[in-house]
């Protein structure tokens, strides 16, 4: 299996203060990787570390990616202005910057490109509108949608599912075992229990990283454990069992197989 | 008649839709990246590149420029390194600019020059150096627009996102910045240092309310400002006021009827609806 990025002892933080010690972790091309953990514990700065917005303070960050291969990226919607005048369709343009460089035109075929994805998300009819003019969940689903429309090999998402309604994140998260068909996934999320389906490994963020790489919670391995913290069942979602890390941190998830 | 037939309104109607093309692009790039604040600094700034010009003897709009240049990276700069804030920093810069021009002006020997037409524009007086001027910088404002409108639009909305494609994204800013100091200073002779904002916010604040797209409110601002400019001047001509304050008048009072005709559609087509 390839290896697009590793992580070998990083540690990394904002202006002198330490808020990830000594990270090791290799990303594989068809890793779906959760990430979790308590609020500044680090889940940020992980994936920023990883998108090269932070430089690490010790340690070394490989790329194995190559030339036209990206990483997409979704953000937390907050530190966008939703004034700004930029139509949707532009958005997703967007995407393509790291194809496009400073001086390469674009043309016609993306914004084509932008438009087929907008119409699989279901937003077509927003094209022209602007960001202020479209909900949050909307808003969502652009971002998504430039997000992947370079075809990158590794996604990054930073609660993807912030903003959607209970439909939306049920098609999200079908789309992103689809998209996982092509690319590795990365994501954020609060909601530990639906993310233990959808997702194959788990990593736990609390200033260190417990990551639990994929034997321990295949779909095919049929354990039961107690459910002492949290149980989340939607439909057939599979109950979920985190146990308590030594730092606190919930990290064990266990998936019984889908019935 | 007689208004066209002057050679200084000639000449002042050239500089209007000069200032017009170069504030179009910037003031819209300004105010969808809410650079209002900064670009008022730098505005007030350059005002001791002007007092160090007529101390040196040199053209005091060149001093003008290369000190605004220098105000605007010094305030990206400062607050790029986070220990002071940017609003305390364009603060700082605002006043020690207007200082060190009050000053070397004090200790130039001779004649006082007009501080007035620094201060408030006097497009009437504009010359055939200051039109060429402003005609090189339109044309590279125009050039850089017209070839990196994409990336320029890219990372004004999501400068961390471009970094994640690896975009020079501090490269474009800092080319931004040096645009905006020099768009403000050639904007000096016709609007003058405390007028000089209008003309990059006023207009494109209207063309805002009518639409929500950077490249159009970019066109209709610089038709408004165009526009508002030569109404101003012929109000100026007709009651002999100072141009420079009866633009601005007209800039406002369009911006206010719009208002006023943007709130009547929505009400209207709350009504349809």
């Amino acid at each position: 299996m390839r290896k697009l990025i590793e992580l070998e002892n990083v540690w990394g933080g904002y202006s002198g203060q330490t808020v990830l010690s000594n990270v090791s972790l290799p990303v594989f091309e068809n890793d779906y990787i959760g990430i979790i953990g308590p609020n500044g514990g680090g889940k940020t700065t992980l994936i920023k570390l990883i998108l090269g917005l932070i430089k690490p303070t010790k340690g070394l960050i490989h790329s194995y990616l190559q030339n036209g291969e990206t990483i997409g990226y979704l953000p937390q919607q907050s530190h966008i202005d939703r004034k700004f005048p930029i139509r949707v369709k532009d958005i997703v343009v967007s995407g393509l910057m790291s194809h496009k460089g400073i001086f390469k035109r674009y043309t016609s075929s993306d914004t084509e490109q932008a438009e087929a994805l907008l119409k699989q998300m279901g937003i077509l009819h927003l094209r022209n509108k602007t960001i202020g003019e479209i909900s949050g969940g909307q808003f969502q689903r652009v971002l998504i949608c430039r997000a992947i429309i370079s075809n990158p090999k590794l996604l990054i998402l930073d609660e993807p599912n912030t903003f959607v309604d209970n439909k939306f994140e049920k098609e999200l998260y079908e789309a992103l075992g689809e998209f996982n068909q092509r690319m590795a996934i990365m994501m954020i999320t609060h909601d530990v229990g639906t993310i233990s389906y959808f997702v194959k490994t788990i990593a736990c963020v609390n200033n260190h990283l417990h990551y639990h790489p994929s034997n321990i919670i295949t779909a095919e391995q049929l354990a039961s454990y107690n459910c002492p913290i949290q149980i989340i069942t939607h439909g057939d979602v599979p109950h979920t069992v985190l146990q308590k890390h030594e730092d606190g941190c919930m990290s064990h998830v266990h998936n019984h197989q889908k019935h | 008649m007689g208004f066209l037939e002057y050679n200084f309104i000639s000449n002042a109607i050239i500089a209007a839709f000069l200032a017009s093309l170069t504030c179009g692009i910037i003031g819209s790039y300004i105010v969808a990246k809410r650079m209002v604040f900064i670009s008022g600094g730098i505005t007030h700034a350059s005002f001791g590149g002007i007092g160090i010009g007529y101390f040196l003897g040199i053209n005091p709009i060149i001093g003008a420029m290369v000190f605004s240049v220098l105000s605007a990276f010094g305030i990206r700069l400062i607050s790029n390194s986070k220990e002071i804030r940017e609003d305390s920093a364009i603060g700082m810069l605002w006043s020690l600019g207007m200082a060190i021009g009050i000053i070397f002006i004090y200790l130039t020997p001779g004649y006082a020059p007009n501080l007035m037409s620094y201060l408030f524009g006097s497009i009437l007086t504009v010359t055939r150096l200051d039109l060429l001027l402003m005609a090189l910088l339109a044309v590279a404002v125009i050039a850089i627009f017209v070839l990196f409108y994409r990336p320029i639009l890219f990372i004004a909305f999501d400068e961390e996102y471009a970094k994640t494609h690896k975009m020079p994204v501090e490269i474009i800013n800092y080319l931004l910045l040096m645009l905006i100091a020099l768009v403000i200073v050639a904007n000096i002779r016709v609007a003058g240092i405390i007028l000089a904002i209008s003309f990059l916010t006023i207009p494109q604040s209207t063309a805002n309310l009518f639409s929500n797209n950077l490249k159009s409110i970019i066109y209709l601002s610089m038709a408004i400002s165009f526009m508002g400019s030569l109404l101003g001047l012929w109000f100026s001509y007709m009651w002999n006021i100072p141009s420079g304050a009866t633009i601005i008048f007209v800039f406002v009072i369009i911006f206010a009827i719009s208002k006023g005709i943007k709130s009547m559609l929505s009400k209207h087509a709350d009504k349809m609806a």
